[in-house]
């Protein structure tokens, strides 16, 4: 018996990213709690080495899922213990596995999304975690999609707490049928951060996240091509995992090459994005989809104005801390980061709202507290 | 003549569109699982308008008309999304988000028929079709 058994799909502990790095803050800020997480990843996935060490309150239950089979089998959910709550970190299996082992115990079950499951899986290739969905005919996938809404539908219709990061998501999901008195905003939390360099020469431009196609790095490469050509002192970093698509990274880097960005743009490979935080001027997201990137509340955090596309929550999440661009846009995109790199100003009273929004609306404990009274009030 | 009604292009307002819409699919006597695929399906179309024909634009227009006609229900999504800025299209094969990218899996695995059409005017016609089976519609024999 646990107190609170996590669902994630292919994600914490092995993979870095925004909901490990909020499951893993989760467990860590209630060590008296006892946690098991359950890893769900596809029986044909190859292993990984974790990304983070669990904490001494959690342990892992690893379960493997048919990867021909868009729902578990039956008894799929026997491998998880008996816990006073279940908590899906999205819908599709994990959401069905927690349904199902609440009901087996007689308890309660929260899901909480980030990107909203039933979304992403339409997205094909690029959207679903465990990947289920690309396999077979178009029909079949059509067909697969079906069956990750239906799961979500169900979950929604059960669940005792539907909770999702950002206000966009929540209308999402209450659209989908989504109980309304049952959905919760509980933002993502981030910490304080040191405010970066403020006198410095030259012009840093960054990008933080995966280089995967739905980021849309290519629009990011474009726009720092168009950066560079009015400002000599420009330099451009893209910090992040180049192995998840590495076709996409490797189009990404030629499309650099062929722009003259030479040496001025830097791939830098899986890292620790935080420490880049203080040398950047400017962070920039063109993803063409998002729930509410880690990424910008880190560099909000850190002081850093931010530009992003308005897709999910990120025009939510920025507010006055940065600025918003349409998506696929290079021209816009750079437009912005122009913008602020040309008004020291802008620049200040950009990040100071970043810094202030992030204390305000993100604070780790009282996002964290949510979620434990949320525990409290199932569990009972 | 099918009803119709206008939406701002913003998320907020899907809920909206997704209720009216449902009325007229129940008085059409489709059945609950119909109805709950047809308001998935408009959801997601509604989401993909505003996040990428309109790049997140909140200023803009939606426009959507239903109605039950030859055993079929009908919802017809209107937008006029600008098209992206042209550099993004140098090398298509870098900005596609994923074979059928846009939901379009979903869509398809929720609707019996589904139909883009760009339009003169600029913007799209999508329209998404639903059969309604014969015990979808016990008023018929």
């Amino acid at each position: 018996m646990v107190d609170a058994c996590l669902l994630v799909e292919g994600s914490y502990p092995y993979v870095t990213g925004g909901v490990s790095a909020w499951a893993d803050g989760l467990i860590r800020s209630q060590p008296d709690v006892s946690f098991a997480v359950a890893h769900l990843r596809n029986a044909d996935a190859p292993a990984r080495e974790p990304a983070y060490a669990l904490p001494a309150n959690a342990r892992l239950v690893e379960i493997a899922l048919d990867p021909e089979h868009v729902t578990p089998g039956a008894g799929a959910q026997d491998a998880l213990p008996e816990a006073g709550v279940y908590h899906a970190a999205c819908t599709g299996a994990a959401g069905e596995l927690a349904r199902r082992a609440a009901a087996t115990h007689g308890r309660s079950f929260v899901v909480t999304e980030h990107g909203v499951a039933w979304r992403e899986a339409a997205w094909g290739p690029t959207g679903c975690n465990l990947n289920r969905i690309r396999r077979g005919s178009a029909a079949e996938r059509a067909a697969r999609s079906r069956e990750v809404a239906g799961m979500a539908r169900t979950a929604y219709a059960e669940a005792a707490a539907i909770t999702s990061v950002c206000g966009p998501n929540v209308a999402l999901q209450a659209a989908a049928g989504a109980p309304r008195d049952r959905l919760r905003l509980i933002p993502n939390p981030v910490a304080a951060a040191t405010p970066p360099v403020t006198e410095r020469a030259g012009l840093l431009v960054g990008f933080v996240g995966r280089v995967v196609a739905i980021k849309d790095v290519a629009t990011f490469v474009r726009a720092c091509a168009r950066v560079a050509e009015r400002r000599a002192d420009a330099r451009f970093v893209v910090v992040g995992p180049t192995e998840h698509e590495p076709d996409y990274a490797q189009r990404c880097r030629e499309l650099a090459a062929s722009a003259g960005l030479g040496d001025r743009l830097e791939f830098t490979g899986t890292c620790d994005p935080r420490p880049h935080y203080e040398r950047l001027d400017v962070l920039v997201l063109t993803s063409l989809s998002e729930a509410q990137p880690l990424v910008a509340l880190e560099a909000m955090a850190a002081g850093v104005p931010v530009v992003a596309t308005d897709v999910g929550g990120c025009r939510e999440a920025i507010g006055d801390a940065g600025l918003i661009t349409p998506t696929r846009s290079p021209r816009a995109t750079a437009e912005a980061i122009l913008r602020i790199a040309s008004d020291r100003e802008l620049a200040a009273t950009l990040g100071r709202a970043g810094r202030r929004r992030t204390a305000l609306h993100h604070d780790p404990a009282r996002v964290h507290g949510a979620y434990r009274e949320l525990y409290e009030r199932l569990a009972a | 003549m099918p009803d119709a009604m206008t939406i701002p292009s913003r998320v907020e307002c899907i809920d909206d569109v997704r209720r009216w819409v449902s009325a007229r699919a129940a008085e059409a006597h489709a059945s609950s699982e119909a109805v709950a695929d047809i308001e998935l399906a408009l959801t997601e179309a509604l989401a993909n308008v505003i996040e990428h024909g309109y790049g997140g634009d909140a200023s803009q227009e939606i426009r959507v008309e239903a109605e039950a006609a030859a055993g079929a229900f009908r919802v017809a999504v209107r937008d006029w999304g600008h098209a992206a800025d042209p550099d993004s299209f140098r090398r298509r094969d870098l900005d596609d988000p994923g074979e059928g990218g846009y939901g379009v899996y979903l869509i398809e695995g929720l609707m019996d028929d589904v139909q883009r059409e760009p339009q003169p005017d600029g913007g799209t016609l999508l329209t998404l079709v639903k059969r309604l089976q014969p015990q979808d519609n016990p008023g018929r024999s």
